[in-house]
């Protein structure tokens, strides 16, 4: 288990930011990510200890910047671990372990994206995660093709790739494919194959695209990196626009919230309108890993970090919470964190649960009389608890910040 | 009584003002739809949406999906640079007033008062002697110069940009604005983080410095805009006025149209100095303002008092719910953030669905609706035939909570209300809850 040599850049990775020299991976073309520019000056020397002394808006925005390159720091070395555990053997358990261990890291940066992954677009983002859009029957439509060329793809659209395409490919148990018989034939001959044989031509197709993503993942951190791109100094030396500017970055991304309550857990339990059928299990996200709840609960824990400022409630760092009683709004700190506590703290109580039967059994009438304070069904509750603090970043907190929701044009109050 | 105004707006008054505003105002429409374009907001407003929201009694207007929007812009930007350059003057106005009117009427989201007072002065213009100096219709298709103009041609705007400081300074008083200061402490406590300036906007008594004399400045700068003793300091003022809008505030042209139009309450003459030696020599014919003209001024002008202070007729508190906001220039007065969803419900099988506006709306469209009960219930009826579509009969409900100028959100419309089963209209509403009656939450200085 020559994979077990990088363990301890896992805990190193939670103390500093460690470096990797640049890596040339570049296979499905992520050459031109377009990251902010390198910058290399010395920090300030009072955001050397950003969360020590009287809170100020720079500190927290570098704090959270700071954290957010650990988030990514991490990401990056479980993608390693990732990728030497598929080399050695695709259908190992550990394997599937370090495979979930890395998509877990990576919900732990997409709850609140903001930095490399939201720039040109989200492309980065998407080059890493392309749920709900993944083309199961486009993989195995590639799945078929690395067979008969044996050669890696040059370039694959994003929904063929990325964390959620090898999640299908490691985790889809049922080897079947979606793919209409007379319109793609190959895919036909290929289902008629022994389970095993289709096993290993998913796992062969697994290794290029884990290589990929380790590059785009590489490129990220490179983003982040100190000694590189130093995102979280470009976020308060200007670089990004004023300091009120990269805060409405960072609650762009928090909008993600509306993700969590619509694509992952509204549309799935039938509340959404996306769903008019009395449930919609097959959007459920990760549903072949059944990471579904414990992804959300890394969402979830994400934003409460946001918030907080720190790991942990009882760490000090300076987060929106920080911001708020600075402005006199203590009241509003508390309920805030009270809000998000209560969501994640309902999502970490299912987080071993399976979505899918979770939503199987949920009955669709106690479901949506199931409210924050009367919770019938619990998975319903975790869904009025997101729903609610969603809520509260429109209203409140948009208005407190100062906060532009995600830009499109100019303001009304002309 | 009736022929002494018609004399006093007949007399003739230097054109050269009237002159250096048609070439300002082009550039600043040419500029607006340019800038439109060139950010990519024609997508973003008109080609992604699929839903638009309708202005009361305008629904009949077709949509941009059914129209090439791109075209349109093509022809309000040429005819702004017609309009700039006073060639076939009379149709490029018409063809500006009904570009710009059909790009800002297609959808209420997209409502801002600066682009209603450029449709108001677009349709002025059509009717206005705005080329008859300095201008290819002179030059080329021989118009006759003037060196002069009626009066009553230049009484129309200056009281038009007037009705707009005014009523933007009455809608002040009585609001948050002038007691608690707010959305202005909402608004300076952002900026804080400004290089100089940024300590002193987290003062309160820089606050209220700004609120009552913002006040002051939109209630008053017109008149010492006319007057010729005080007209170069309120000047001044105006230009640092509206630098500072533009500083703090994402309002895009509105700074730029305010200061162009000033110069219409300044000496007709003023641009003499700078344009004299290109403005053609020639006096206006004898002649007194029509009975027709006089008719169209009076109603025009009344139409513009009357507007703004019709929100005197609803018993609602206009902050909250809103009617009589539109049209009537209550400027920065509120800050407004909303969350709605409809809880839709299965008349038949009493299958409920929750439903987020963001699916049907783009974001911007979304957060505009969440304070207007006129737009939600729009979406509601919106929603309604959706469902019918998927052949289901349905209620709707809104759950909308809303913040404003600070303070704790609370629930604007009553959630017990199936909006399928209301009909808007212009008399009052009453879908509301009462607005909270605490004040506004004040932000204290950041350290």
């Amino acid at each position: 288990m020559k994979f077990l040599f990088l363990l301890p850049l896992v805990f190193l990775s939670c103390g500093d930011f460690g470096n990797k020299g640049p890596k040339d991976y570049g296979q499905f073309g992520n050459s031109n990510i377009g990251l902010t520019k390198a910058n290399k000056e010395s920090l300030p020397p009072h955001l050397e200890n950003p969360n020590a002394g009287d809170f100020t808006k720079e500190k927290m925005i570098f704090n959270l910047g700071r954290m957010q390159a650990q988030r990514a720091r991490e990401l990056q070395i479980k993608s390693q671990l990732f990728v030497m555990a598929l080399e050695e053997s695709c259908e190992a358990e550990d394997t599937k372990k370090a495979f979930r261990e890395l998509i877990l890291a990576f919900q732990s940066i997409a709850g609140v994206p903001f930095g490399p992954l939201q720039e040109n677009e989200q492309k980065l983002f998407l080059d890493l995660y392309s749920w709900p859009s993944l083309n199961t029957c486009g993989i195995d439509r590639e799945v078929v093709k690395f067979q008969q060329t044996k050669s890696a793809p040059s370039s694959l659209v994003y929904n063929l790739r990325g964390l959620a395409a090898l999640e299908y490919l490691l985790f889809e148990p049922s080897l079947e494919t979606v793919c209409n018989r007379r319109g793609y034939p190959e895919t036909d001959v290929w289902s008629k194959k022994p389970a095993a044989e289709k096993t290993k031509d998913r796992c062969a197709l697994a290794l290029p695209l884990a290589q990929s993503l380790e590059s785009s993942i590489q490129a990220h951190w490179q983003g982040w990196n100190p000694q590189e791109n130093y995102y979280a100094k470009a976020m308060v030396d200007g670089s990004l626009g004023n300091l009120q500017t990269v805060l409405n970055l960072v609650s762009d991304s928090i909008f993600e919230i509306e993700k969590i309550k619509d694509k992952k857990l509204g549309k799935p339990l039938g509340l959404n309108r996306d769903c008019l059928d009395s449930k919609c299990i097959a959007d459920i996200e990760l549903k072949f890993s059944d990471l579904s709840l414990a992804a959300i609960f890394h969402n979830l824990q994400q934003v409460e970090q946001i918030i907080l400022g720190s790991k942990r409630k009882e760490d000090k760092g300076f987060g929106i919470e920080d911001y708020l009683r600075s402005l006199g709004r203590a009241d509003l700190a508390d309920k805030t964190i009270l809000a998000i506590e209560t969501a994640r703290k309902s999502a970490e109580a299912l987080k071993q649960q399976s979505l899918t039967q979770l939503v199987s059994e949920a009955d669709p009438v106690q479901c949506a009389s199931t409210t924050k304070e009367n919770r019938t069904v619990p998975i319903c509750g975790l869904f009025q608890d997101v729903r609610y603090f969603s809520q509260l970043l429109k209203t409140e907190l948009m208005t407190v910040m100062d906060l532009r929701p995600p830009r499109t044009i100019e303001a009304d109050n002309d | 009584m009736i022929l002494k105004i018609k004399l006093w707006l007949s007399q003739p008054v230097d054109i050269a003002s009237l002159i250096a505003y048609r070439i300002l105002f082009g550039l600043l429409m040419l500029w607006g739809l340019g800038r439109f374009w060139w950010n990519g907001w024609i997508e973003r407003s008109f080609v992604e949406p699929t839903f638009f929201f309708s202005y009361y009694g305008f629904s009949w207007l077709p949509s941009p999906h059914s129209l090439n929007i791109y075209a349109i812009f093509v022809l309000g930007i040429l005819a702004s640079i017609l309009v700039t350059l006073g060639l076939f003057y009379r149709l490029a106005s018409v063809v500006l007033f009904l570009s710009f009117f059909y790009i800002e009427f297609i959808d209420l989201s997209n409502y801002l008062n600066h682009y209603y007072l450029l449709i108001l002065l677009s349709f002025l213009n059509i009717f206005l002697p705005l080329n008859r100096n300095l201008s290819l219709d002179c030059k080329f298709l021989g118009l006759p110069s003037w060196n002069q103009t009626p009066f009553g041609t230049l009484f129309l705007l200056r009281s038009q940009v007037a009705f707009v400081y005014f009523f933007a300074g009455i809608a002040k008083v009585g609001s948050d604005w002038l007691w608690e200061a707010q959305p202005i402490n909402l608004w300076m406590s952002a900026h804080a983080d400004l290089p100089l300036l940024g300590p002193w906007l987290t003062k309160t008594v820089v606050h209220y410095f700004m609120a009552w004399g913002g006040f002051l400045f939109d209630s008053t700068i017109w008149i010492f805009l006319l007057l010729p003793l005080t007209r170069p300091w309120a000047f001044v003022v105006v230009v640092v006025f509206h630098f500072f809008t533009w500083l703090f505030f994402p309002i895009g042209l509105f700074p730029f149209i305010m200061v162009s139009c000033a110069t219409l309450l300044h000496s007709p003459s003023w641009p003499r100095a700078f344009l004299g030696k290109f403005l053609s020599v020639s006096t206006i014919p004898n002649s007194v303002l029509s009975n027709s003209a006089l008719l169209f001024f009076s109603l025009f002008l009344a139409s513009q008092i009357a507007l703004p202070l019709r929100h005197f007729i609803y018993p609602s508190p206009l902050l909250w719910t809103e009617e009589g906001m539109r049209f009537s220039w209550k400027v920065m007065v509120r800050e407004k953030n909303g969350s709605v969803t409809f809880k839709v419900v299965d008349r038949k099988s009493g299958r409920t669905w929750l439903v987020e506006p963001s699916h049907y709306l783009a974001r911007h469209q979304e957060m505009e609706m969440a304070g207007q009960a006129d737009m939600i219930w729009q979406l509601a009826k919106h929603i309604e035939k959706d469902f019918a579509r998927e052949g289901r009969t349905v209620a709707i409900y809104a759950d909308t909570w809303v913040a404003l100028n600070g303070r704790a959100a609370a629930q604007l419309l009553d959630p017990n209300l199936d909006l399928t089963k209301q009909k808007d209209s212009l008399a009052p509403k009453t879908w509301f809850l009462p607005p909270p009656t605490d004040s506004p939450e004040r932000l204290v200085a950041e350290k």
